[in-house]
């Protein structure tokens, strides 16, 4: 018994002395030898908020011998953690979320910049101009529906974003609170550019009145609707959304007006130590062969223009598309949010 | 000398403490702190075991200093008050703890070095028994064993007696004495028992409220005691106040005889088989008067008698002074 | 007693000058102080630190000092964030006191059969997954609840102040009952056979003898409640709809705003109602312990104690009600873990476990590591500082003791929070470690096995300790050969304890997790937030069941009468 003891004072030394010298060290990287697969054995750290995204990585280590970790986590709170850690994180690479969150990182320059060789196949749209970061590809905001709610209340699904204003709709829509999801923000900025100011503004207080209370994550929506707890679900449209639609009686609707939408971004970390690594994971990415794989891992628009639609959003009229320039949503953020919290109030 | 106090203070608070104390002990001495609780004999044994640090004066043993010194390196051991035996040990574990640790044996041969203690204690058999499930005379002896495992130059004993029923209680007394007379052993020994601490010790320091009132022999402080505080708390005394002066005499030191005219009457009677215990009253005295004998339990209740006193203690003066008679 | 055969065991004296000639520094000694030193040091650097660096955040913008953040912090509507707050804990607490007494009363008059199961169960019901079960209750009685509205036709809609109040309060109920039923245990039955025998009937005998006696004891219960209550901020973010409290504006501010300043300001806020209702749960607790000091319990075994009928069959419902919604709760995030729920109907899948199996194992196993470790770390951190402070009374440590209490006060995220900005620099660069996920979850949980093992020294004689020096140990052999040993089942609950709390734990780690170290818990509340509610289920469903396996292997193998005693 008393050796027991002993071991355990001694373990809780060397735990300590471990913690304090601190164990986070990576393994060196092995230099690949082939010329094909430089970066073999390497192992990149992503921060995620590309919903299935993950599908794809398999293929891209197969492809470039890079070995990724990922943790998912929504921009707003890697947007955070990075704040917190003065942007000296240990992952390499951001993958996908809400490009306000990114326009903010590049200002408080967390963010290496790093222009792709394949940018030139890429709408320069989606792309920050000094290379801070790029898109992969494009998110649409709409709706998605719950068919049977919709029934048993009699109302038909909304076509527009005027729809949603509509009174009938009182209490059955769920929407993001804007402050917490990129996608919501980008619906609010969106709607301003393109409605202009006065008209948004107007349109924003009537669909108010609708709203009980703003969901507090971007997911939540798109569960709740699910569940049948609310009707409607004002939500970003990626394959994922068209996947509730699967096990659930939901159905995923264009606005027949226009169609706000963000790219799903992916950046460099200012800290890696893996630069040279990282960059090739973006060029793969942004490659021919690497968009097609992550459109099969979710189904997007593609940045690329050479690549095609996937089947399921072939409803997508892009001529609806948002003519937006993402540099003026970020600069209007705080504005925009300070106005919308005091319109709002409480929810 | 084996060990000497010089002029140790330490106060807890104002009323709470030692003062001022000297002592001196000698090898092989049985020495016993009596007093009342409360009057610091614990404090005394914490300190000669270095539970304690004084805030004057210093603890010698063997001609060093050894105030300083903690617990762990002073060749003392103490039998606790209540034993603080090792729950968590059996019987041989314990006794082999000092072995292992103040003797610094290897673990085997400290078992069997324990296993001898335990033999010197009578508790052959009981080596894998957790102390939990032994008798209140049994914890006491490995409480022993344990002590005496370490060959401390001194051994203390806090009350280690107290919690055991009389007849018990007599039994170990005697079996103590015989153990420390065969192996020598110094003993300090804290008791708040008369008996014991006359029976046992061969020189007794008693306490009061931080003081060491008076060290000697159980001969000297029963007979002839400086105070009447010392007086009063070992055995029973009698004031009497004769002409202009108060003296203290033992019950036992009143010797009655029957006479009609006899200052004294009677006015009860205890007849305890030994002696028989009488309490006589004049006008303004009562006295309590033991004697022994067949024939002296004959006096009947109302009877009237005069007293001889054969020895007696002291004259109060004033106050706490007392005047204490030449030794004899 | 006899004399030895040969008196070569006496001869064999030690000769003790040489001994008492070494140094007094000597190696055992050196050792003690090395580990007080690691014990004070790594309070000070692993709690202080980080909590310091937090307020700092909030006073420093860019390294200029600026007290911006709190100019408006009393603003109308922060103070109405902070009367909500004070309002839904209040309410809360007073109810979860209030039914985890019935529930304790209920259970402390079972034979003790009985007795043992509920406090069995309540000790499962401990385990409790956060945002998981909040979400089972949802689906259970929400807007389209499988009882509310499949069952009963009901649409209700749950969200608001109602909401949380109802999900506070059966939260931590279990805790509370556990609490409570340890202090009715401690009572001197002999006092209820007195109030008895002089002529009171049982109703008045529970009215003026049971409840004044376990009267402190039901008021630090309900402050303790109450310090949990306000620092929450996972039942109001999935429950609380529009109706907004402190905790959860203050979290929300650091993901909305991305201003970590202006949160760890609002954070401040929440720190003085918590420490005074923290203060008083001490000061109760221990005038609680000063109170079953020195009385012998009784067993209750034989003892004929029935309060009147109506009263038994009210406790008798509340705590069978009690045990029926756990029962759905937990029944809930299991059927969640193989089922689809379509707009109410269920549909059995395996869809959920194949996403776990692929990814998440891992995690689930680091949560593990980093849960056992910490569980091992904070016992051992927490004992010692407890012989420190209260056995050894060495000076400045009371403070030291209650700066170890201060990450059980603050909320979870604010303590990661601080990790997070104190250690992202050399030479103290741990961000993206596991190690700091397992520095965080130990230190947070310090005060558990602190406050144990306070309980446990005042029921341990002194002159163990003594014997043991005078038997030539030295303090560091006194801890290894004698406290530790004796305080096993102190050790065993505090592990138990902090175990179960890092094995789930989200706000406080959720900043410290990087791809390199994500644990089970963190994933559970991403899918739950992405609204993957199947595959969260399944984390929370392996999670319990790991925790449960966890705390009964550590039950078996340290002890038997550990799972008995509760102090919190």
């Amino acid at each position: 018994m008393m050796k027991n003891w002993k071991l355990l004072i001694l373990a809780m030394m060397l735990v300590m002395a471990l913690a304090l010298t601190g164990c986070g060290k990576t393994e060196p990287a092995e230099q690949g030898k082939t010329d094909e697969k430089p970066f073999a054995g390497t192992t990149l750290e992503l921060l995620v908020a590309y919903g299935g995204a993950d599908k794809s990585f398999d293929a891209f280590t197969e492809a470039t011998g890079i070995k990724i970790e990922w943790l998912e986590m929504s921009t707003g709170s890697a947007l955070a953690k990075l704040q917190a850690e003065d942007g000296k994180t240990t992952a390499d690479i951001w993958f996908g979320g809400g490009v306000d969150s990114y326009l903010n990182a590049r200002d408080l320059g967390y963010l290496e910049a790093y222009k792709s060789p394949e940018l030139s196949a890429i709408d320069p749209q989606y792309v920050d101009k000094d290379g801070y970061f790029s898109g992969l590809a494009l998110v649409p905001a709409g709706f998605i529906v719950n068919e049977d709610i919709l029934k048993e209340k009699g109302l038909e699904a909304p076509k527009t974003w005027e729809d949603l204003a509509d009174p009938k709709y009182r209490g059955e829509i769920s929407m993001p609170n804007p402050a917490i999801s990129g996608t919501s923000y980008a619906i609010v900025s969106g709607l301003i550019q393109a409605w202009g100011e006065e008209k948004a503004w107007k349109y924003f207080e009537a669909f108010d009145s609708n709203i009980d209370f703003y969901a507090k994550g971007g997911g939540e929506p798109l569960e709740k609707v699910g569940a049948g707890e609310f009707a409607v679900g004002v939500v970003a449209i990626t394959g994922g959304t068209f996947n509730v639609g699967e096990t659930r009686p939901t159905r995923v609707v264009y606005p027949q007006d226009l169609i706000p939408w963000t790219p799903a971004p992916i950046a460099i970390f200012k800290n890696t130590k893996n630069l040279d690594a990282a960059k090739a994971l973006i060029d793969w990415y942004l490659s021919y062969d690497g968009q097609n794989i992550l459109r099969e891992a979710d189904a997007r628009i593609m940045a690329r223009s050479d690549v095609d639609a996937p089947e399921i959003m072939s409803g997508l009229d892009k001529s609806k598309l948002v003519k937006f320039d993402l540099e003026r949503m970020g600069k209007e953020r705080v504005v925009i949010l300070e106005k919308w919290k005091g319109l709002v109030g409480e929810k | 000398m084996l060990l000497e106090l010089k002029g140790i203070t330490k106060l807890f608070d104002k009323d709470n403490g030692i003062r001022d104390f000297y002592l001196t002990v000698a090898e092989r001495e049985f020495i016993t702190l009596l007093g009342p609780s409360g009057c610091g004999k614990t404090t005394t044994l914490n300190l000669i075991g270095g539970f304690l640090q004084p805030d004057r004066g210093e603890i010698w043993i063997e001609g060093r200093d050894i105030t300083h010194l903690p617990p762990e390196k002073r060749p003392v051991s103490t039998v606790f008050q209540s034993y603080a035996l090792f729950p968590h040990l059996n019987v041989l574990e314990n006794v082999a703890y000092g072995i292992r640790f103040y003797r610094k044996e290897k673990k085997k041969q400290a078992l069997s070095l324990a296993r001898e203690y335990i033999n010197i204690v009578r508790l052959e058999g009981y080596e894998k028994s957790k102390v939990g499930n032994l008798s209140g005379g049994q914890q006491q002896r490995v409480a022993l064993a344990r002590a005496m495992a370490t060959n401390p130059r001194i051994l203390l004993l806090d009350e280690p007696l107290s919690n055991l029923d009389a007849s018990l209680r007599q039994s170990l007394r005697e079996e103590l004495k015989s153990l420390q007379r065969q192996l020598g052993i110094t003993m300090i020994f804290v008791t708040h028992d008369q008996s014991e601490a006359l029976s046992l010790s061969d020189r007794i320091v008693v306490m009061d409220k931080g003081y060491a009132i008076q060290i000697g022999t159980p001969r000297e402080i029963y007979f002839y005691p400086i105070s009447d505080y010392v007086a009063g708390f070992i055995g029973k005394s009698n004031i009497l106040t004769r002409v202009g002066e108060t003296i203290m005499v033992r019950p036992e030191d009143i010797k009655m005889a029957k006479n009609a005219q006899g200052d004294y009457t009677i006015s009860s009677i205890i007849f305890m088989g030994q002696h028989t215990e009488y309490i006589i009253s004049a006008e303004d005295t009562t006295l309590e008067v033991v004697v022994v004998g067949k024939e002296n339990s004959k006096f009947m209740q109302g009877d009237r008698v005069n007293v001889t006193i054969t020895h007696q203690l002291g004259q109060t003066g004033q106050g706490d002074r007392f005047v204490v008679p030449e030794l004899k | 007693m006899r004399c030895p055969r040969n008196m070569t065991l006496l001869k064999n004296k030690i000769i003790w000058k040489g001994r008492g000639n070494k140094s007094p520094l000597s190696f055992d000694v050196l050792i003690d102080r090395v580990i007080l030193f690691l014990v004070v040091g790594s309070l000070l650097l692993f709690i202080l630190y980080p909590i310091f660096m937090v307020i700092s955040t909030s006073v420093y913008r860019h390294g200029v000092f600026s007290l911006d953040n709190y100019r408006d912090l009393l603003s109308p509507g922060n103070l109405k964030l902070i009367k909500n707050s004070l309002f839904v804990s209040t309410l809360s607490s007073v109810l979860g006191t209030f039914f985890a007494l019935c529930i304790a009363l209920y259970t402390f008059l079972q034979k003790e059969r009985i007795r043992a199961l509920i406090y069995r169960l309540l000790m499962i019901t401990l385990i409790s997954p956060p945002f998981v079960s909040a979400l089972a209750l949802i689906m259970l009685f929400g807007r389209r609840g499988l009882i509310t509205y499949n069952l009963l036709g009901l649409s209700v809609n749950p969200y608001g102040w109602q909401g949380i109040v109802l999900l506070q309060t059966l939260g931590l109920i279990s805790l509370a009952a556990i609490m409570l039923i340890s202090t009715l245990n401690a009572i001197d039955k002999r006092l209820i056979l007195a109030s008895r025998d002089l002529g009171a009937g049982t109703l008045q005998t529970l009215h003026r003898v049971i409840l004044p006696s376990i009267y402190p004891a039901i008021l630090s219960v309900l402050f303790l409640l109450f310090t949990i209550n306000m620092a929450d901020f996972g039942t109001p973010i999935i429950i609380g709809g529009k109706y907004k409290v402190l905790a959860t504006e203050a979290y929300m501010t650091i993901f909305s705003a991305a201003d970590l300043g202006k949160a760890a300001a609002m954070s401040v806020l929440l720190i003085p109602p918590a420490i005074i209702a923290f203060y008083f749960y001490r000061k109760n607790l221990e005038k609680n312990n000063s109170l079953a000091d020195g009385v012998k319990a009784l067993g209750g075994e034989g003892l004929d104690f029935r309060l009147p009928l109506f009263i038994r069959i009210a406790l008798g419902i509340i705590t069978g009600l009690f045990f029926f919604l756990m029962l759905l709760k937990y029944g809930n995030i299991f059927l969640s873990a193989v089922t689809i729920n379509v707009s109410g109907k269920l549909t059995f899948t395996w869809k959920h476990i194949e996403a776990f199996q692929f990814a998440y194992l891992p995690a689930v196993y680091r949560s593990l590591h980093i849960a056992v470790i910490a569980g091992i770390l904070a016992s051992v951190i927490g004992i010692l500082l407890s012989y420190y402070t209260h056995r050894r009374q060495l000076p400045l440590m009371k403070p030291i003791e209650f700066i170890a209490s201060l990450p059980y006060i603050i909320p979870g995220i604010f303590f990661g929070l601080g990790y997070i900005v104190g250690f992202n620099n050399h030479p103290l660069l741990l961000t993206g470690t596991t190690a700091i996920l397992v520095l965080n979850c130990t230190f947070r949980h310090i005060s558990v096995g602190n406050k144990a093992a306070n309980a446990a020294f005042e029921n341990l004689d002194r002159r163990l300790e003594m014997a043991a020096r005078d038997l030539g140990a030295s303090p560091v052999r006194i801890l290894t050969t004698v406290i530790f040993p004796l305080l096993k089942s102190t050790f065993l609950l505090s592990f138990i304890n902090t175990f179960t709390a890092c094995m789930t734990t989200v706000g406080a780690i959720i900043f410290l997790v990087s791809p390199r170290n994500v644990v089970a818990s963190v994933l559970m509340f991403k899918d739950i937030t992405n609204g993957h509610y199947g595959l969260g289920a399944v984390v929370a469903s392996v999670l319990i069941i790991v925790t449960v396996a966890v705390n009964l292997a550590a039950i078996k193998y340290l002890g038997r009468e550990g799972g008995k005693q509760y102090v919190a």
